[in-house]
């Protein structure tokens, strides 16, 4: 999948970056050198493999008490 | 008196203890240091010096109150990703302008607590985005070690490459720092430092500038392998304030250090030898190996297959988390506002113009991965792949203690000479980011000179929780390499 003008231009805008326009045509080829290299990751099977969401295994997130704090104030939570 | 700036952690605190000298001659020592080779190694970006001379006076009269923590009185620097109270906190961004945090992080917090003080803020690639220091907005760090006699300035790595060369440089007693890819142990092979990256979730990341939340933690940069765990064990520990701070309980990392490795099994891994690498580098790899079999390990070979597709993976993973994490960077809170015809564009502007070349690249990825019709194709198959390479080494660790490799594919480059091309310095980063993507613990060390006297460093791999194991073997490592070299003081 190669990453064309219009992509580089849509993807920045989704990024809320504005790209001048002498800059979008070399932004698509850095971009495109890079997902090259990247795509490699097709030769992995990953038939069945949950995805790794989180470093942190068999730890479900922590909840606190269900009592009234002073919310946003950091040395209260 | 000898040069007190050369004194270990473990030295200068045993030096104070005796009252050999204090804190304040200790912390006027390292300033005096400062003055004189910042301005050529670029290590610091702030220099705190009167808040440090306050400190160490009401350190030393703690201590003699006979009230001294565990870091009494020890300066150290700190990676300006970690938010200090009252002190600018930037990430090297321009984006965060003169942001001064009314908080201090978890890390810092708990060195403070435990005695340290606070010499400076260092020097980082712009939001640990990096492997050279090359994207910093404050300008690149230079290393310290220089090829023989040549006056080529290399890069000290990245991203924490302050921490390493002001620790190299001995302009500190040790260093916080952070990891995301590498950003630890990479500087620290590059500046024949010890730097240890532990287990995801042992260091809070409350108040540490997020680049990618699933892969970042901090750990410290440090002069020898017994100063890197006295720094962890302050700076580790269950922080509530982060909901993947693992609630384990500390070890003694300290007493680690002294545990026997006989009869520890250790693996070597197969993928490791990668085209291109310097003979320097299999040669101590080789080394090291013997150097555990003669404390008496058994090495065992194994095989890590993924390893090749960790980098593919992590520049999918980690600018994903990025691009979302650096949303927060719109104008209207931090830096500096740049105008546009529309709030989308003030946006729009201020992001363009807060944001470095490499930062706004990994944002484009980031949020190419993630858009409508190539999540799945990218970010879903990369997180499954992560969980391949996390598998790989679950298989491994039931049949070996720990994993000895080399901890980068070269010494120091020049600055300059991989900036161009993103893949290459990318490439960096090939032996470390397996221990992100896994979450497990690793340590670099230096352990021998290339041809041109700059250090090469080897890298052990624990597994989740077993730090222990880690500093054991390297410290057996330290023992035998017996890495005794300094960069020359060529700015003095």
């Amino acid at each position: 999948m190669s990453i064309d003008e219009k992509t580089v231009r849509r993807v920045a805008k989704l990024a809320r970056l504005s790209l001048p326009e002498e800059r979008v045509a070399p932004m698509a080829g850095e971009l495109n050198a890079i997902m090259a290299w990247i795509e490699q990751l097709n030769e992995v099977d990953v038939e069945g493999v949950e995805p790794m969401t989180s470093a942190v295994e068999g730890l479900s997130l922590p909840m606190r008490e269900d009592v009234v704090t002073d919310g946003e104030t950091p040395s209260a939570c | 008196m000898t040069d007190l700036t050369s004194l270990t952690l473990a030295q200068a605190l045993d030096g104070m203890e005796k009252k050999q000298f204090s804190s304040a001659e200790l912390t006027d020592a390292f300033l005096g240091a400062i003055e004189k080779a910042n301005p050529h190694l670029n290590a610091y970006i702030v220099v705190t010096g009167d808040k440090a001379r306050a400190a160490a006076k009401a350190s030393d009269a703690k201590r003699a109150s006979g009230k001294a923590g565990p870091l009494e009185g020890a300066p150290l620097g700190i990676k300006d990703l970690f938010c200090t109270e009252g002190v600018r906190t930037t990430a090297c961004s321009k984006i965060l302008g003169d942001f001064t945090p009314t908080y201090e992080s978890t890390v810092t917090a708990n060195l403070f607590a435990d005695g340290a003080i606070m010499l400076g803020k260092l020097n980082l690639d712009e939001f640990a985005m990096g492997s050279s220091n090359e994207t910093s907005a404050f300008g690149n760090v230079v290393n310290p070690w220089r090829r023989g006699n040549e006056d080529t300035k290399l890069t000290p790595g990245g991203s924490s490459g302050g921490s390493a060369a002001s620790v190299a440089a001995d302009l500190c007693l040790g260093a916080t720092a952070t990891d995301t890819g590498g950003s630890i142990r990479q500087p620290a092979a590059f500046t024949g430092t010890v730097g240890i990256k532990p287990t995801y979730g042992r260091c809070s990341r409350w108040g540490i500038v997020a680049f990618a939340s699933s892969l970042d933690q901090a750990g410290p940069i440090a002069k020898t392998v017994e100063d890197s765990a006295m720094l962890l064990q302050s700076m580790a520990g269950h922080d509530p304030k982060d909901s993947t701070s693992l609630p384990n309980a500390l070890p003694d990392f300290r007493a680690a250090c002294q545990r026997s490795v006989k009869g520890m099994v250790i693996g070597v891994p197969e993928e490791y030898r990668v085209d291109g690498m310097p003979e320097e580098i299999e040669k101590l790899w080789a080394q090291g190996i013997e150097w555990l079999k003669d404390a008496g390990c058994t090495i065992k070979k194994i095989s890590l297959k993924h390893t090749k597709y960790a980098l593919p993976a992590y520049y999918i993973v980690a600018p994903a988390e990025a691009s979302s994490n650096l949303a927060r960077y719109d104008g209207m809170r931090y830096g500096a506002r740049v105008a546009g015809k529309d709030l989308a564009g003030a946006y729009e502007n201020t992001r363009a113009s807060g944001f470095g070349a490499e930062v706004q690249r990994r944002i484009l990825i980031g949020t190419y991965v993630l858009s409508a019709g190539y999540y799945d194709a990218y970010y879903l198959r990369a997180q499954k792949v992560r969980q391949r390479i996390a598998q790989d080494f679950r298989d491994a660790f039931a049949d070996v203690d720990a994993i000895l490799t080399p901890a980068t594919p070269s010494a120091a480059f020049a600055l300059g000479e991989k900036s161009g091309d993103p893949v290459s310095m990318y490439l960096n980063d090939i032996f470390t980011v397996t221990a992100n993507l896994a979450g497990l613990p690793a340590l670099a060390l230096p352990a021998a000179q290339d041809t041109n006297g700059l250090p090469l460093g080897l890298q052990v791999i624990g597994k989740a929780l077993d730090e222990e194991s880690v500093f054991a073997v390297s410290a057996a490592l330290e023992k035998a390499a017996g890495f005794k070299a300094k960069a020359a003081k060529w700015w003095v």
